[in-house]
């Protein structure tokens, strides 16, 4: 069930989660933010009521890539160029800052569920992200079986991915459902 | 890194040039306030003219319905014998160029205080106004998409266009938030916005 937010405070939890990934050393691109968001919604079950499809990088939501401009519109985000050699970082301008602030208390009580996500992926990069993303959707797409089957599955739907990294993906994400039900079902 | 459509270093200013351009057709053009009324007139015309509020769904009905077939529905539309026909309010406003004037568009001030004024705004003047003689026009189109390219520099060396050209790092992107209100009402919601846009647009 979709959690009730009006479009500010999602717009101030987006900035908050954003600024999480950066404490934990995300580079905070869109790519970064949309495959967080992913594990946001899909692994803690927090429920934005975005729809994920899985696209040329993994799991991606036009939904939220549509209220991610929409944030750009109304002045609530920008994009900082921080190394010329890669993609803009996301960044709340003083207006998105005011709006995350004005709305912190609607939205304090997601704090540990995005905290555990920026933790896990925030030194990740997009390639690692693909794969974690995509091996998050294997196994939530009803392929609940063994690491080699999802693995299998993974490099059947992204061929460039190697088997030993989906594998890899596989089990690092095994490991954060696992570590997510024993911090939450407390 | 997937590859990308890139200039050279010595195209950087004709790139400049033909984005502003472009950004000036839009914003002065495309964008304009009365273009933009006269499509939403249009298309409340086209609404209440045609059969169940939809084009043909055969293909060929629909190949054969032409601007000038609507333009002439609109002006024979608007004879006295035929003044109550489906859409006629409509196209004596696009006839007798009585449209709807420019009540209120959404500037920065006010989004600082709310992103969402311009909406609260509409919310607002549908209520006070009716919704028959309110509209709102939103347009978004983001340039970072379109400007954010490659560039080879005369040393071999390849950056984002972003970091070498202030200018297109500066164009804002195409947006316009209007809200429209029924040219007979516009002096009285003129005053009514300006006792009462604060209240309006404050966070709840």
């Amino acid at each position: 069930m979709a959690i009730n937010l009006n479009r500010l405070e999602k717009a101030s939890l987006i900035i908050t989660f954003i600024d999480k990934l950066k404490e934990y050393n995300s580079w905070g691109g869109e790519t970064h933010v949309q495959k967080a968001m992913y594990f946001l919604q899909h692994l803690t079950h927090l429920d934005l009521d975005y729809s994920f499809i899985l696209y040329k990088h993994g799991p991606y939501s036009f939904d939220f890539h549509d209220q991610l401009t929409e944030m750009f519109s109304e002045g609530l985000m920008d994009n900082e160029i921080i190394n010329s050699q890669y993609g803009p970082s996301l960044v709340p301008t003083a207006s998105g800052k005011r709006i995350r602030d004005h709305f912190a208390s609607s939205i304090k009580q997601y704090h540990n569920q995005m905290d555990f996500i920026a933790n896990h992926l925030g030194d990740k990069n997009v390639v690692e992200l693909e794969r974690m993303g995509t091996a998050l959707y294997v196994t939530l797409d009803g392929c609940q079986e063994d690491v080699e089957s999802r693995a299998g599955r993974i490099i059947e739907l992204k061929p460039h991915i190697k088997i030993e990294k989906a594998r890899q993906a596989v089990q690092n994400v095994d490991r954060m459902r696992r570590s997510f039900e024993q911090h939450f079902s407390n | 890194m997937e590859p990308m459509l890139g200039i050279e270093e010595g195209g950087l200013h004709s790139a400049e040039a033909l984005l502003l351009a472009r950004y000036f057709m839009f914003t002065q053009v495309y964008l304009h306030p009365i273009r933009r009324i006269y499509d939403i007139h249009l298309k409340d015309f086209l609404i209440e003219w045609l059969n169940e509020k939809k084009f043909f769904k055969s293909l060929d009905n629909y190949l054969s319905l032409t601007d000038n077939q609507i333009l002439t529905e609109i002006i024979n539309i608007n004879t006295r014998s035929r003044k109550k026909k489906p859409g006629s309010v409509h196209a004596e406003r696009i006839l007798k160029r009585d449209h709807f004037k420019l009540l209120y568009e959404k500037n920065p001030e006010d989004g600082r205080i709310n992103p969402e004024a311009s909406h609260k705004i509409y919310e607002e003047c549908v209520s006070q106004f009716g919704q028959s003689n309110v509209r709102r026009d939103y347009y978004y189109k983001g340039a970072s998409k379109i400007n954010h390219f490659p560039v080879q520099r005369h040393d071999g060396s390849i950056e984002s266009v972003l970091s070498l050209s202030k200018t297109l790092s500066q164009i804002p992107p195409f947006l316009v938030d209007y809200v429209f209100i029924e040219s007979s009402l516009l002096e009285k919601a003129t005053v009514w916005l300006k006792k009462c846009k604060n209240d309006i647009i404050k966070l709840p």
